[in-house]
């Protein structure tokens, strides 16, 4: 144990590991902080490189692009009062209106601060939580494998924005996808057309860069942006100082935010987007002065930054612990894992020991070049915000062609990225989410093969999956998820219903 | 708006389940028992349980779907003129003749027109910042393949 831990260390320290980790850290700083570019789409663009590298170098950059852009989002959000990301949307609330009464510096320190402690809370608790709860997955059988995945399947709801339908045709269109290409167990050629590319399936890498990437290029075109109108962070180095420790005087705040964060990130389907309001609201509701909130509150800033960044350990807990992504970052991450022959997992916490012990060390060098390139970077960032839409989504486009291209050398899987560039982007004009496309997509194979793998072993019968103790637990979570769903929606009705009734004036 | 997406949800659904289905999934299904088990561990039960699945959502947005103005009214989607149409239609235009032409004209020489052309599409009319971008972005990404990666994009007739 000792030998695997130093070994990864070894490697882990390594000037290759750290220098993608900077870089990693740098770009997803940049993505994030640019609206319109994500994280995720970052992560799409760059995890072909990653299967170019050593794990544990491809897997550490992964890991800092993910990091700097959850926090990158803050430093638009404080800026220009536009989210770089949805994760740092309720940053806006009071970044905004710090940096427009002249305390950018303040804001984004605070920022860097919050951003950092809720990141190391969540890497605590990944690294204590998953072995446990991987030992346990262990004794999982495909039975039980199909249930989780199952219930994993149930929180895609949660993704739905006002119409759950639509987020429905969204993730069993993911699934029909996925169903093309050669059937594991059967051999069955499905759903082809006589296409050879298309035998080993659609390629999952072009698949998301053109959702997510070209998808996401598509919209910011047809808004077109030019430059944009950003805040100055003034002062000397004094006007601006936060120090760790005026953080810490928020520690409610501080707790309160990570336990949200890490807790939310845990759960599949929940992000970054929904912990940073939780905690923006939980701290409004908690403070003393919840009037100050909206106009300028340094709380205001802590709370979320705290909440969104305390997401980023979590959500690896059920992809490590299950191989089950929990959202789209983790699912995209799981596209690199596979291709660097790694297969998240139970099994992976005994077969491949060094590499989980690199990515926990990983996790928090990543953590460490997110502070120092953030603060290194405080002023420079009111230059790169004003780099032109035009050249900016140009590039960017390239990049996503060359990424796809990179998989399998082929121009097949451009033509998807492509394809699904325009499908993407028709879907978000429509209101149709991409997000549970993509986590069908990667769910329904291990869904399918869990089930036949379960019938197989019971000889054709379905009641393998109620006698297993575990199965059935996540059988009735799953039933219990998806009638609390329809409650709540039913509730959210007739909340609605109520108010016109109550205000028959309001629709004129 | 969803009406006609429901609709169209709809017929590909009845499409999926009784032509396609049946045409592009050939091998019959796999011994594993009988009854239910039997055929949910064959290929064919899923892509037909998601055409039924795709059908009875059809239906419900056929039935309960929102005009385009309540669902740009709930935050979803984004309203849609011509400019940006053709902008949209322009940058889709310029994907696709890359597509085609790059194992035609090779990546270095394609991928700078098409960077500029997007780039003018978008409104950017710096032309010599444009030319100097458009270059070293596309030989960056040519150089960063080749030796970084081993990876030779496509050279055209130039190779």
């Amino acid at each position: 144990m000792l030998d695997q831990l130093v070994q990864a260390a070894t490697a882990v320290l390594g000037w290759e590991t750290l220098a993608m980790i900077l870089v990693g850290t740098i770009l997803g700083m940049v993505v994030g902080a640019l609206p319109g570019l994500t994280a995720t789409m970052a992560m799409a663009i760059f995890s072909p490189l990653t299967f170019f590298m050593p794990p544990l170098v491809g897997i550490p950059f992964l890991l800092g692009i993910y990091k700097g852009g959850t926090y990158g989002g803050s430093i638009s959000a404080i800026l220009i009062g536009t989210p770089g990301t949805a994760s740092n949307a309720a940053t806006v609330m009071d970044g905004y209106p710090m940096a427009q009464q002249g305390r950018a510096g303040k804001a984004m320190q605070a920022s860097i601060y919050a951003s950092t402690v809720g990141d190391l809370f969540s890497n605590v608790v990944l690294v204590l939580a998953v072995w446990p709860i991987a030992m346990i997955a262990l004794k999982f059988g495909p039975a039980e494998i199909f249930a989780l995945i199952l219930f994993s399947m149930t929180i895609i709801a949660s993704l739905a924005g006002s119409s759950l339908s639509k987020c429905l045709v969204s993730a069993t269109l993911g699934v029909m996808l996925a169903m093309i290409g050669v059937d594991t167990i059967s051999g069955a050629s499905r759903l082809t057309f006589g296409v050879s590319d298309l035998q080993g399936g659609i390629s999952y890498i072009p698949f998301v860069i053109g959702l997510f990437g070209l998808g996401e290029i598509f919209v910011q075109v047809s808004k077109r942006t030019g430059h944009l109108t950003v805040m100055d962070v003034k002062g000397g180095p004094g006007a601006n100082r936060v120090t760790f420790r005026e953080i810490l005087g928020y520690k409610r705040t501080v707790l309160r935010s990570s336990l949200i964060g890490t807790g939310l990130g845990a759960l599949p389907g929940i992000g970054a987007e929904t912990s940073c309001w939780v905690a923006y609201a939980m701290a409004k509701r908690a403070s003393r002065h919840p009037e100050r909130f909206g106009k300028g509150e340094i709380e205001g800033v802590i709370a979320p930054e705290v909440g969104n960044n305390a997401v980023c350990g979590a959500t690896m807990v059920p992809l490590l612990a299950f191989g089950i992504p929990g959202d789209v970052v983790t699912a995209v991450m799981l596209g690199a894992f596979i291709a660097q022959g790694l297969r998240p997992g139970p099994l992976l916490f005994k077969e491949n020991i060094t590499e989980i012990y690199g990515i926990f060390i990983a996790l928090f060098l990543a953590t460490l070049a997110m502070f120092v390139v953030a603060k290194l970077s405080v002023r420079l960032w009111v230059r790169i915000l004003q780099v032109p839409a035009g050249l900016l989504y140009p590039v960017v486009t390239m990049l996503c062609l060359a990424g796809a291209y990179a998989i399998n050398n082929s121009l097949f899987d451009v033509g998807i990225a492509i394809a699904f560039g325009i499908v993407g982007y028709m879907m978000r004009m429509t209101g149709f989410e991409v997000a549970p496309m993509v986590l069908a997509f990667i769910l329904a194979p291990m869904l399918e093969q869990s089930l036949t793998q379960s019938l197989m072993m019971s000889h054709g019968s379905p009641l393998i999956f109620v006698t297993r103790p575990i199965a059935l637990l996540f059988l009735v979570l799953t039933a219990v998820s998806v009638v609390l769903y329809i409650r709540s929606g039913w509730r959210a009705r007739e909340l609605a219903a109520d108010k016109t009734g109550a205000d028959p004036g309001a629709g004129r | 708006m969803d009406r006609w997406l429901g609709g169209a949800l709809l017929l590909g659904a009845v499409l999926l389940y009784f032509v396609v289905v049946p045409a592009e999934i050939v091998i019959p299904r796999i011994q594993v028992g009988g009854g239910v088990g039997g055929a949910a561990a064959s290929p064919l039960f899923f892509p037909r349980l998601m055409a039924v699945v795709l059908g009875f959502l059809g239906v419900l947005l056929l039935l309960r779907g929102r005009s385009r103005a309540e669902t740009l009214l709930a935050g979803e989607g984004f309203a849609f003129g011509r400019a940006q149409a053709a902008r949209v239609c322009g940058t889709a235009a310029i994907l696709v003749a890359y597509l085609a032409l790059l194992d035609l004209i090779g990546y270095l020489l394609l991928t700078p027109v098409a960077l500029a052309g997007l780039s003018i599409l978008l409104g950017f009319r710096r032309w010599l910042t444009l030319a100097i971008v458009a270059v070293s972005v596309s030989a960056t990404i040519y150089l960063g393949f080749r030796l970084g990666m081993k990876i030779l994009l496509p050279e055209g007739f130039l190779g």
